[in-house]
């Protein structure tokens, strides 16, 4: 019998990237303590580079390691801002005797030393200094550091040993050469978020909708740029629209974050873009789907740039090449870009500006001679936003932060003869303004800090969709069944403020608290928010966290902004957490979490009209461990979870669609000696996602079409999903360049997970709808 | 037409591996179902009775007429329940009088020109499974009618004697006595080969290599907007 046959579809990549030299001139900060210029760590010098006073103590050499010296003292230190004097959290120092040291709220930092060790001192933002452990530094007389500030907002920012300490429980800020090296993430940096405790990518929704955190809906979390939201994170074929190279960090903060942050119940994703260089650099990847660039450098003493430009090009080559039997293939286009400026107004005034933009098609097409029109598929997400900001460091530890964006998107979908049609325009501006003293009302190091943000927002929007979610999942909608039909335009406007204040109890205790309210003004609601955490630690390597804050979505999702009455979705999220850190490198993070979800939006079952009748809970434990020396890396993530929701407050409790019991990735690097290879491997497993199951149908004779019978609603679960990843790269040095290959193989041992169940017209048989089994990248890189 | 689900189903499959690998189509004769159901006639004057028969075909695609097991009008209404009733171990239907049909328009808010429509719950029994099936009605109006029976024809000739089908090679099959009509549907299905345009009044048949030699079972139905449905079934072998 013909049947329509999928293929193997072995996707290798092969990149090619090439740069010459990628860090901003570091400057030596003379008051109070001399530093000494230096390359970042496992960096190769880049050519006129000044030379390392002393040499870059860890920079890769063939030369074999020096044998370990004994520790004699332990320094204390605290690091600042050498402008605005405010403490510098999350510093990491590093020596070449082994030890190495974070630096905390307060920007202390202690670490064991030999008599004659000379410690790096990198911080995101800040030009990286080195000191020597010849300087006296107690615990009542700590050292005093001072870091200058890159000359750009978010600039290039040095390549970090470590980790600096997550700014809420259970949260990680990773530096992209982390993420880089990670097996599996294919070099993507947002992709790496699925190394996170709790994470995935909601399989079947095409590209850029979002994460699932914590068992939580991708729309419940948002995605920020320089502080602004991006309405995408991802292209098909999970290539995330902001290139690794010109992105500075990523910060991730899956609950418990700041008032700063609202129209949000669940996670943040922020993103750092990254500024131009001193020196120019350029970068270019060519891959079988895409390929792109990324160009950097000043264009004169106060000025510098960085641009990046992406496009596919798979639509081109992939329908010549499919099988016949293959009936149907997505051929998806997309291309994105980037453009930052950086400016230094005055010494104390920063300005930066951003344009981003996405373009993503998809259609289905065919290469069989009978065209199935009830397929008829498009998809086109477009978006542009601009983004100008300052700040402004003055004296008297007092800062000010300022925003202005502009975003337009337009969303274009079609599926048989339903169609979605929408065009949003959005401004946003926000301020922020942080006053720090020494003392106040007993408190110690007390930051003040309180902000502005409004977002006007003007949607054309014209649809005609079956009511979803008014079936089960996985359920079957047809011609008959509710439909939802808008054409017009209107307005949303969102206003929010925020206070807050941060301070020491003790030495050992610090807390945080704050409010957030938000004015949802087409809906009519305030939403106040108070939140807060409470720090202790109790010695240097151990740290205890407790946050509690309530949280709201407004109903902008999708269909939802059509029904003016809905109120914000709300969520009251408590998280202890733990963290040990050991001095051989190794850390543990442990973070228990439990969030109550009220007024969640469901459809009446009877009248098919949204309400704020659901009801949700989520709790959960997360275990993060790392371990990191000059040859090893690795990285243990477990989460234990449990989401379910109701439709109505006495409803009956069900799992929620992205609930997963288990999520577990386990990665390692080792790198040889000489610094010329590296191998690395990472192992995920985690529970399938739950889902209904058809037990029947129903012929209905006049339409000749079947009509399934659901059971009970996510009663069953989707098969495991399990695989491992493996990685090698190879380093070959010569006189002034060096080239780079790597081999990166997704699934090793062929297990693809699966997608979505299939099922045929009578609902009589099902099959599952897997990812590709394999998919292994090669790719070469250039560096002068 | 179909869903967004179905669509986004095909999007990944499209982006995936092994899909529709072992699905059957509809127009695969290849597991027992019910193919369609008929009420002779499918509208019915007060006082008429229609009798219910559904073609179903078994695993290997043999198809059969029979009559349900059971069958109900899903309502609370004891004149429309009534209307539903097993006669010497046949199902039929039956219009009620004038007024009572009269009355359940009124109740209904259905116009006096228009049938009053009743939906039918039937369960099929045969090979030891059942299937259920819903169909509509119409009371109080005679004016509908099922659709002639297909005249099957084969490469333009009439179809008389079971054909001899070799593989390797295409055949046109089609119906003498229709045409391409967008106010009819047609449905045609296969035990064997691939079948193509299988939703238009003429589909073509590709006997390919793997087909099994020996007979097999070609059938057709024809539906109008008015609830009539016809069929014609054919034997053919594979050579």
């Amino acid at each position: 019998m013909g049947k329509v046959r999928g293929s193997l579809v072995s996707i290798v990549g092969i990149a090619l990237s090439a740069s010459n030299g990628h860090v901003a001139a570091a400057q030596g900060t003379p008051d109070p303590v001399p530093v000494v210029p230096t390359t970042p760590v496992d960096t190769a010098p880049a050519p006129n580079a000044p030379t390392p006073v002393p040499a870059a103590p860890v920079a890769p050499a063939p030369a074999p390691a020096p044998p370990p010296r004994a520790l004699t003292h332990s320094l204390h230190g605290v690091v600042r801002d050498a402008k605005s004097k405010a403490p510098v959290i999350g510093a990491v120092i590093t020596s070449p005797s082994g030890g190495s040291a974070i630096t905390e709220a307060d920007g202390t930092f202690v670490i064991a030393v030999t008599d004659d060790d000379t410690l790096l001192i990198d911080a995101e933002g800040f030009d990286q200094v080195a000191i020597t452990s010849a300087l006296e530094g107690t615990a009542d007389h700590p050292l005093k550091v001072t870091l200058k500030s890159l000359a750009t907002v978010g600039g290039e920012i040095v390549e970090v040993k470590a980790r600096p300490p997550a700014k809420v429980s259970g949260g990680v800020t990773l530096s992209r050469t982390e993420i880089a090296t990670i097996p599996g993430t294919g070099g993507d940096l947002l992709a790496g978020l699925t190394v996170m405790p709790g994470v995935s990518i909601p399989q079947g929704r095409g590209g850029g909708q979002g994460i699932v955190i914590r068992g939580s809906a991708p729309q419940d979390s948002r995605f920020l740029l320089d502080g602004f939201e991006i309405p995408q994170l991802y292209h098909l074929f999970q290539r995330s629209i902001i290139p690794t190279q010109a992105v500075a960090n990523l910060e991730f903060q899956p609950g418990g974050f700041d008032v700063k942050y609202g129209k949000a119940s669940s996670g943040i994703i922020a993103i750092t873009s990254r500024g131009g260089n001193d020196k120019l650099e350029a970068v270019t990847e060519i891959s079988i789907i895409d390929a792109y660039a990324v160009a950097s450098g000043p264009i004169n003493k106060k000025l510098r740039m960085l641009a990046s430009f992406r496009r596919s090009y798979v639509d081109t080559w992939l329908p010549s090449v499919l099988p016949k039997e293959v009936g149907l293939v997505a051929a998806p286009r997309f291309f994105d870009g980037l453009l930052r400026l950086d400016y230094e107004l005055t010494d104390k005034w920063h300005a930066a500006f951003t344009v981003i933009g996405s373009d993503d098609l998809t259609k289905l097409i065919t290469n069989q001679k009978q065209t199935d029109k009830e397929f008829a598929f498009s998809a086109e997400t477009n978006f542009v936003r601009a983004i100008a900001s300052a700040y402004w460091r003055g004296p008297k530890q007092t800062t000010v932060d300022l925003g202005a964006s502009v975003l337009t998107q337009q969303l274009s979908f079609t599926a048989g003869d339903q169609f979605l049609d929408s065009t949003l325009f959005s401004m946003n501006v926000r301020g922020e303004v942080t006053k720090r003293v020494d003392t106040f009302a007993g408190l110690q190091d007390v930051a003040f800090r309180t902000g502005l943000e409004y977002e006007p927002k003007r949607n054309k929007l014209a649809l005609e969709l079956i009511q979803s979610d008014a079936r089960p999942q996985g359920g079957f909608m047809d011609d008959t069944s509710p439909r939802n039909l808008f054409n017009g335009k209107f307005w949303l406007q969102d206003v929010g403020g925020w206070a807050t204040m941060e301070a020491g109890l003790s030495k050992a205790i610090r807390f945080t608290s704050g409010v957030r309210i938000d004015g949802y003004i087409r809906n009519r609601e305030v939403a106040v928010q108070p939140r807060g955490d409470l720090v202790w630690k109790p010695n240097d390597s151990t740290k205890l966290r407790f946050a509690a804050g309530r949280y709201t979505r407004p109903p902008e999702y999708r269909d939802e902004l059509l029904t003016k009455s809905l109120k914000a979705e709300s969520a009251v999220q408590l998280a202890l957490g733990g963290e040990q850190k050991f001095s051989n490198g190794g850390s543990v993070q442990l973070t228990l979490y439990d969030t109550e979800r009220t007024n969640l939006i469901f459809r009446d079952a009877t009248t098919g009209i949204y309400g704020n009748q659901g009801r949700g809970k989520t709790f959960g434990a997360e275990v993060l461990a790392t371990y990191q020396n000059k040859q090893w890396f690795a990285w243990l993530a477990y989460s234990l979870a449990r989401s379910t929701r109701r439709t109505t407050a006495q409803g009956k409790d069900f799992p929620f669609e992205y609930d997963q019991t288990h999520d577990l990735v386990a990665a390692a690097t080792y790198k040889t000696r000489n610094g010329r290879w590296q191998f690395g491997g990472r192992f995920n497993y985690s529970t399938g996602k739950p889902a209904t199951p058809i037990i029947g149908a129903i012929f209905d004779a006049d339409r000749d079409r079947y009509f399934p019978i659901s059971g009970e609603l996510n009663s069953e679960r989707y098969e495991a999903a399990h695989q491992l990843d493996l990685r090698v790269d190879h380093i070959w040095k010569f006189k002034t360049w060096a080239l780079s290959a790597f081999l990166d193989v997704n699934n090793v041992y062929l297990h693809p997970a699966v997608v979505q169940y299939q099922y045929n017209f009578d609902f009589t048989q099902r099959e599952a709808i897997k990812n590709i089994p394999i998919l292994p990248s090669i790719g070469i890189k250039g560096e002068l | 037409m179909k869903s967004i689900t179905v669509a986004t189903a095909a999007l990944l499959t499209a982006l995936s591996t092994g899909a529709c690998d072992t699905l059957s189509q509809s127009w695969e004769l290849d597991h027992p179902r019910v193919i369609a159901v008929r009420v002779e006639p499918p509208s019915l004057a007060p006082g008429q009775q229609g009798k219910i028969t559904a073609l179903v075909v078994s695993e290997d695609g043999t198809p059969s007429e029979i009559s349900p097991a059971i069958a109900i009008v899903p309502t609370e209404d004891p004149v429309v329940n009534a209307a539903v009733k097993i006669e010497l171990g046949t199902w039929k239907v039956t219009a009620g009088d004038a007024n009572a049909i009269a009355a359940a328009r009124a109740a209904a808010q259905v116009p006096a020109d228009k049938p009053f429509q009743i939906q039918i719950g039937a369960r099929f029994a045969w090979d030891g499974i059942t299937r259920d099936v819903a169909k509509i009605v119409g009371l109080g109006d005679s004016t509908a009618a099922n659709p002639p029976t297909p005249v099957l024809t084969l490469d333009g000739a009439p179809l008389t004697t079971p054909p001899t089908l070799e593989r390797g090679k295409t055949y046109q099959f089609a119906m003498s006595n229709f045409a391409a009509d967008p106010m009819l549907a047609f449905h045609w299905a296969v035990s064997t080969g691939i079948l193509t345009k299988s939703e238009t009044a003429g589909a073509e048949l590709e006997i390919d290599d793997t087909a099994i030699a020996g007979p097999a079972h070609l059938l057709v139905t024809v539906r109008n907007p008015t609830g009539g449905v016809s069929w014609a079934t054919a034997n053919i072998v594979v050579q």
